[in-house]
């Protein structure tokens, strides 16, 4: 049996069609099991031209902070990369699509996903073992929804190295998630919203375990009037493991009336964890409403105390707040579509044991 | 059993402050107390201390539950051996639904091997929330985050209505809630006196006596000084209302001692 096709079992989605990206082709995965949802119109999926490096280059964060460490494997802008467009067309009814990454090779993989005016719909892309570096690049239109939510599922010793950049049209909105219970990680977030009234919310959740690294860094640019964003990362890190999140959010003049938020938090499980937050604003317009939240520190022994003195012993209120802490990022999956509720479970169950 | 918590020459300090000395107090099955006293005068201490609060330290004293020595047992301990402490400021805790806590919490008294089901729990977390006249969504949203001041305050008659201590203690429960919340909550906790009987004490910590209106005490007791100096029944926090405590401290001999002295103390 195929990796993928174990994954879409063990997660409980083989009833939904799903893509697949791999080392050798993508395809269509017609649903395993016979379909439990009433048959819809395909999304097209086809090749799309290789990009040049000056266009992969747009890709790598925006190094503005001059006390970042670099990252112990930088985004490459080179080298061979299989680019594919998936288009969701308008509809009336809120889809989930699972998109699986996968295959230990060496070319890059570049996925354009062009989400049509007024369509809704909840895109899923799970990375599995997979350490060539993974680019998305995606379109959100007049209207439309997308929750995109970027797994990296459990149990697969990688190192991930992935980027994504969405444009988000009027009035449109983006749900962006990002779980990583395990490895090592890099990834990189650009968002620019760039009509009027465009929202984003951008939660991350991520576990690093000992003497791994994952960094999460993530640009907001609101280039039009009365756009939103929120983003928020939580982060737990265990002995030895090094945390780093990089938030910045742009309001230049366009701005105007715009609201921009951002909350990195770290729990540190261990005196020898490591965390770096960088909360970085850049505001060039008085009409706006800005705020950043950053914080790295131990449970709170009050919190404890709380759980404690409703009957819960030390460790099972330990275990009971750390994986809180990573858990809103995952209840906004479940919350996203019915396979999405499918895929958070997993990724709970995964976080306890893990806790 | 009747639970029985008695508390002996109780001796507490914070740092270096010593807040409660040899304080004496005992509480059974199917009493009501109530202890009043003006502001930094140990009440909440008193709470905390029972409870085991890490910041507190006991120095003398001796505190049992049913026989047991409860002062050398950790925090949970002293929960599952039943008692309760619906807290003044009760933690925000992200990420942890409501419903997941109870759950937690209720089963982390029972049998290992019995715990209760989803869905007979999900059935009386239900009927609570609806006792307290909450929001349905309650059980999903996350522990206290976000909560308004009263509805923390519910939340923590909630957790007690489910999680059916037999001794409970409510430091100041009625601060922060509007007339509608506080009838609420009062009715709430009446109907559990009536219905647990002599399974539950209950020791009330308040500054007003407006609380006692919606459930009444059958003891009163007023703690000035770090220690109960009078004790009565419902007549002494008639008077507390009408004439304040200055002729308590006359009667005592005691200095009058500003609350922002106090308050430094703390």
């Amino acid at each position: 049996m195929s990796l993928i096709t174990e994954t879409r079992l063990k997660l409980g989605i083989a009833s939904w069609p799903a893509v697949a990206l791999t080392g050798k082709e993508r395809s269509w995965l017609e649903p395993l099991d016979p379909p439990a949802k009433p048959p819809c119109r395909r999304p097209q999926l086809v090749a799309a031209a290789s990009p040049e490096p000056a266009e992969l280059a747009r890709f790598r964060a925006l190094e503005t902070e001059a006390k970042h460490r670099a990252p112990a494997r930088p985004l490459p802008c080179c080298g061979r990369v299989r680019s594919s467009r998936l288009r969701l067309a308008a509809e009336a009814t809120r889809r989930f699509l699972p998109v699986f990454i996968t295959g230990d090779r060496e070319d890059g993989t570049l996925l354009y996903l062009d989400v049509a005016p007024g369509a809704s719909a909840h895109v899923v892309l799970l990375t599995l073992a997979s350490e060539a570096p993974v680019y998305v690049d995606v379109t959100v239109g007049e209207n439309a929804h997308l929750q995109l939510d970027i797994v990296k599922c459990p149990g697969h010793d990688s190192w991930q190295l992935l980027s994504w950049r969405a444009t988000v049209g009027r009035f449109a909105s983006l749900i962006h998630n990002s779980v990583h219970l395990d490895s090592s990680a890099y990834q990189v977030g650009q968002a620019v919203l760039a009509g009027e009234g465009a929202e984003l919310t951008s939660r991350s959740a991520a576990l690093v375990e000992s003497f791994e690294e994952q960094r999460i860094d993530v640009t907001v640019s609101h280039s039009a009037a009365h756009s939103r964003s929120l983003v928020e990362n939580h982060g737990v890190v265990q002995d030895r493991g090094h945390g780093f999140f990089a938030v910045r959010g742009r309001m230049p003049q366009a701005a105007q009336a715009g609201d921009c938020r951002q909350e990195s938090r770290f729990l540190m499980l261990s005196p020898r964890a490591e965390a770096h937050c960088y909360p970085v604003l850049e505001i060039d317009q008085f009409d706006v409403a800005a705020g950043h939240a950053a914080s790295v520190g131990g449970i709170d022994p009050e919190t404890l105390y709380y759980l404690q003195s409703r009957g819960l012993g030390e460790q099972d209120a330990q275990r009971l707040v750390t994986t809180g802490f990573l858990s809103p990022a995952i209840h906004q999956i479940r919350a996203g579509s019915e396979g999405g509720a499918l895929v958070a479970d997993c990724l709970l169950n995964s976080l306890a044991e893990r806790i | 059993m009747k639970p029985e918590l008695i508390i002996e020459r109780l001796t507490c300090q914070i740092d270096e402050t010593v807040i409660l000395r040899d304080l004496d107090l005992t509480v059974r099955g199917g009493e009501v107390h109530a202890i009043m006293g003006p502001n930094g005068t140990g009440k909440s201490t008193l709470a905390a201390a029972l409870m085991g609060n890490p910041r507190y330290t006991v120095t003398a004293g001796r505190v049992t539950l049913d026989g047991e020595d409860l002062l050398a047992r950790t925090v949970d301990e002293r929960a599952r051996a039943g008692l309760f402490l619906a807290m003044q400021y009760p933690s925000e805790v992200s990420g942890v639904t409501n419903s997941d806590f109870l759950r937690t919490a209720v089963n982390a008294r029972r049998p290992e091997d019995r715990p209760m089901g989803l869905f007979p729990f999900r059935r009386r977390l239900a009927e609570a929330v609806a006792a307290l006249e909450m929001n349905e969504n309650l059980p999903d949203r996350y522990l206290n985050q976000g909560f308004s001041g009263g509805e923390r305050k519910r939340n923590e008659i909630l957790q007690m209505l489910l999680l059916e201590p037999r001794i409970a203690i409510l430091d100041e429960i009625d601060s922060g809630l509007d007339i509608d919340a506080l009838r609420v909550v009062g009715a709430n906790l009446t109907r559990m006196v009536a219905e647990r009987g002599e399974e539950m004490g209950l020791l009330l910590i308040t500054h007003y006596r407006r609380l006692l209106d919606h459930i009444r005490p059958d003891y009163v007791h007023i703690l000035m000084d770090g220690r109960i100096v009078r004790s009565g029944d419902m007549e002494l926090a008639d008077r507390l209302e009408r004439e304040g405590y200055e002729w308590l401290r006359e009667e005592l001999g005691l200095e009058h001692i500003s609350d922002s002295h106090q308050e430094a103390h703390q």
